[in-house]
């Protein structure tokens, strides 16, 4: 079984900015993702710079030294720091000495009537779908949803036409219909003939590593979501796991690449490849540059699911 | 039905300027030739096509085509020469790929739901 000396898992902009970090201060890095090339939603966002900072860090990664692994995804941490690493329909061991998650988020879903046909997509599948493939699923859009100002930019800067907008904060409001696919959307008894429907209900969080490793997590701000608890360098309370990013709460892709910066320079201090002073320059800098990220923890504030064994 | 025929490429994008030039690759859904772009998956590669019905539901026949994208949800899965249950956005569109409409659960080892 091969070592490494950090893992990083998932390689969007937290998780490019936590490996550059961590190579840049001497840790053997090891990045996987599960994307055809790193980035996450760099590689399909417009808004926000997200393209250029997407090659920005790929640059800097590969001027680190960091060893990125694509089409990769870790699936399991367990017990004696080993993690499993599925690739090309095989899967294989690490043993690591420090994890850094950046596992990122999903779009969140609300359902209504008619929202499981054909022709209904999240807000990341026609950004996939219009940035990466050129493709334009409809002409007539319904947007359905209360984060939807970039998705509708998107939209028409692709050539379509939006229809109509709903904040979706009552579904029971709502019917798709058509056959075979959407042909139309009926709110409050209204008529809407459209071809394709976004739904923009912001992202939730993807813990499910860090629950299956024991780090302690809590509810966070997104209905449904539970974010990893960190102290002042991210490490969560399984001491190998480092967490930063959106997997702790969406954020612009600014605080995302801080965070990541601060959880790479936070596990390689704990390596002891960082000094005390260099760690706290870098809190410094980091609560400058993105104070809303950080959560003191409170006890009896954090929910635990049961554990599995020795970590260290 | 829902397989409305045509392209859907963006050719000309105010950020992203004009489609690049890309291979066309052929391959076959449910026995109709059809083609799509190197750097395709399959999903975007049957919905730049118009074709927006990837399975049916076992219990009721009612039909899905992708949401996700990302490989998270179920509403993509297709039979991929012969395997069922394969996400098509998340396969690279390969030449001469035979892809079928999945009805219900697939077919496992001759085993039908």
């Amino acid at each position: 079984m091969t070592t490494t000396g950090v893992l990083v898992v998932g390689g969007g902009p937290a998780g490019l900015s936590a490996a550059i970090a961590a190579a840049g201060h001497g840790a053997a890095t090891l990045l996987v993702d599960e994307g055809q090339m790193p980035g996450g939603q760099l590689t399909y966002r417009l808004a926000d710079g997200a393209r250029e900072t997407g090659a920005r860090l790929r640059a800097e990664a590969s001027r680190a030294g960091v060893t990125i692994e694509s089409r990769a995804v870790v699936w399991g941490l367990f017990a004696g720091s080993v993690a499993a690493i599925s690739q090309n329909r095989e899967s294989r061991n690490v043993h690591f000495e420090r994890v850094i998650l950046a596992t990122g988020s999903t779009d969140r879903v609300v359902s209504f009537a008619g929202s499981s046909l054909p022709g209904v997509f999240t807000v990341r599948a026609l950004q996939i779908l219009m940035h990466r493939h050129r493709v334009l699923v409809g002409q007539r859009f319904a947007v359905i949803g209360g984060d939807a100002n970039e998705i509708c930019m998107d939209i028409e800067a692709s050539g379509g036409t939006i229809v109509v907008r709903d904040a979706g904060d009552r579904p029971e409001r709502l019917t798709a219909s058509g056959t075979g696919g959407v042909e139309r959307l009926t709110i409050d008894g209204v008529e809407y003939d459209v071809d394709a429907i976004a739904l923009a209900f912001g992202h939730v969080p993807d813990p499910r590593l860090a629950i299956m490793a024991e780090c302690a997590v809590e509810p966070g701000a997104t209905p449904g979501a539970f974010v990893p608890w960190r102290d002042e360098s991210l490490r969560t309370t399984n001491p190998p796991i480092f967490a930063a990013g959106d997997i702790c709460g969406s954020g612009t892709i600014t605080s995302m690449v801080a965070e990541g910066r601060l959880a790479g320079i936070g596990a390689a201090a704990s390596l002891g490849l960082v000094s005390k002073e260099d760690l706290e320059a870098e809190q410094r800098r980091f609560a400058e540059e993105a104070p809303e990220r950080l959560r003191a923890a409170e006890a009896g504030q954090f929910v635990q699911f049961a554990g599995q064994g020795e970590w260290r | 039905m829902a397989t409305m025929r045509g392209e859907r490429r963006i050719k000309q994008h105010p950020a992203l300027g004009p489609i690049e030039e890309a291979a066309e690759i052929t391959f076959r859904l449910d026995g109709e030739t059809m083609t799509g772009r190197e750097g395709d998956t399959i999903a975007s590669a049957l919905l730049a096509a118009g074709q927006r019905v990837f399975r049916t539901m076992p219990k009721t026949g009612e039909p899905r085509g992708g949401f996700c994208f990302v490989g998270r949800c179920v509403d993509c899965l297709m039979i991929v020469d012969g395997a069922p249950s394969v996400w098509a956005c998340q396969t690279p569109l390969v030449a001469g790929v035979d892809v079928r409409t999945q009805s219900g659960l697939g077919d496992w080892n001759g085993e039908t739901t």
